[in-house]
């Protein structure tokens, strides 16, 4: 018995002498709460319990660390993707509608073709980040299934 | 996925240049076909019909080893998503509408063989050559038609 739990049946005992009742109800009864929560107080349980929780965290930070450089890459991608959108919207289309203009293409005609463009390139460009969406989809999954195998490790070897 | 990515990243770039570059494939038939939209927009097709299979140009030149069902499967949507399938059907234009499709079709073959040294593969690299002549075939019958 640990020193806690000697401590508590101490104090149970302490504070039952000064109950009037039954002995063998007093006995019945500190062996309840003994029983009961004994475990919730036992600070070597509780250290039991933080290892195991601590040895699930370690797991994951483990698998963050492993797929790190992974993750800032497809985080890297994806935001070069947001600016190469951007430059088209806000300095290529401008290039081409002036060099359009100084080639004295037919406004109506300049229009329709770079409707086109427009809707090609953003296609594309949709395409790629799909792309990048699904291949990050894909490596949460891997992590998930990954942390899940190591959940399940530390929970069989501490059964 | 980086490689496909690279692949649709340089088309892009090539597709703006075309445009600030007055390439004689987008500029000739604005000024050619200025008064005939149905011309124009059959040359607007041929156009872009051109730059998607500019892809498989550029997959060819970069990544003349790999296999690329991913890369397949990527121009599959993008074909899908630029022709808009949906309406080319509903609007009846059977000369484009067969051409996408056929091309649809070879390339969920490919998607399904996963390997570039096919015949399948011949046939797709055929049906390309073969966009320009029959789109050069549609605007001549047309033109004879107005």
């Amino acid at each position: 018995m640990t020193d806690v739990m000697t401590e508590l049946t101490k104090e149970l005992s302490e504070f039952f002498s000064e109950v009037e009742m039954d002995e063998n109800a007093k006995i019945a009864l500190v062996q309840y709460i003994h029983a009961k929560f004994g475990n919730a107080i036992d600070t070597s349980f509780l250290q039991e319990k933080l290892r195991i929780l601590y040895e699930y965290e370690k797991n994951y930070l483990d698998l963050i660390k492993e797929y790190k450089d992974e993750i800032k890459f497809a985080a890297t991608i994806q935001e070069d993707l947001r600016k190469e959108r951007t430059k088209f919207f806000s300095e290529a289309l401008k290039e081409v509608s002036a060099t359009l203009k100084e080639a004295q293409v037919d406004s109506n005609v300049a229009s329709v073709w770079i409707k086109e463009l427009v809707d090609s390139y953003t296609k594309s460009l949709n395409l790629s980040s799909g792309l990048i969406e699904e291949h990050t989809i894909d490596m949460i999954g891997e992590i998930r299934q990954k942390a899940k195998k190591e959940a399940k490790e530390v929970k069989e070897k501490n059964e | 996925m980086m490689s496909t990515l690279h692949v649709l990243k340089m088309a892009r770039e090539k597709l703006l240049f075309d445009f600030t570059s007055k390439n004689h494939d987008v500029y000739l038939p604005m000024f050619k076909y200025e008064n005939q939209p149905v011309l124009m927009d059959l040359a607007i097709e041929s156009f872009f019909t051109s730059w998607v299979n500019c892809h498989f140009q550029l997959w060819d030149e970069n990544y003349p080893h790999q296999s690329g069902k991913l890369f397949y499967s990527a121009i599959k949507l993008l074909i899908q998503q630029i022709a808009n399938i949906d309406e080319i059907n509903s609007s009846n234009q059977g000369f484009y509408s067969n051409l996408i499709s056929s091309k649809i079709r070879l390339l969920e073959e490919l998607i399904q063989v996963g390997v570039r040294d096919s015949e399948k593969y011949n046939d797709l690299l055929l049906e390309y050559e073969k966009d320009k002549v029959l789109f050069e075939r549609e605007m001549n019958r047309l033109k004879e038609d107005v």
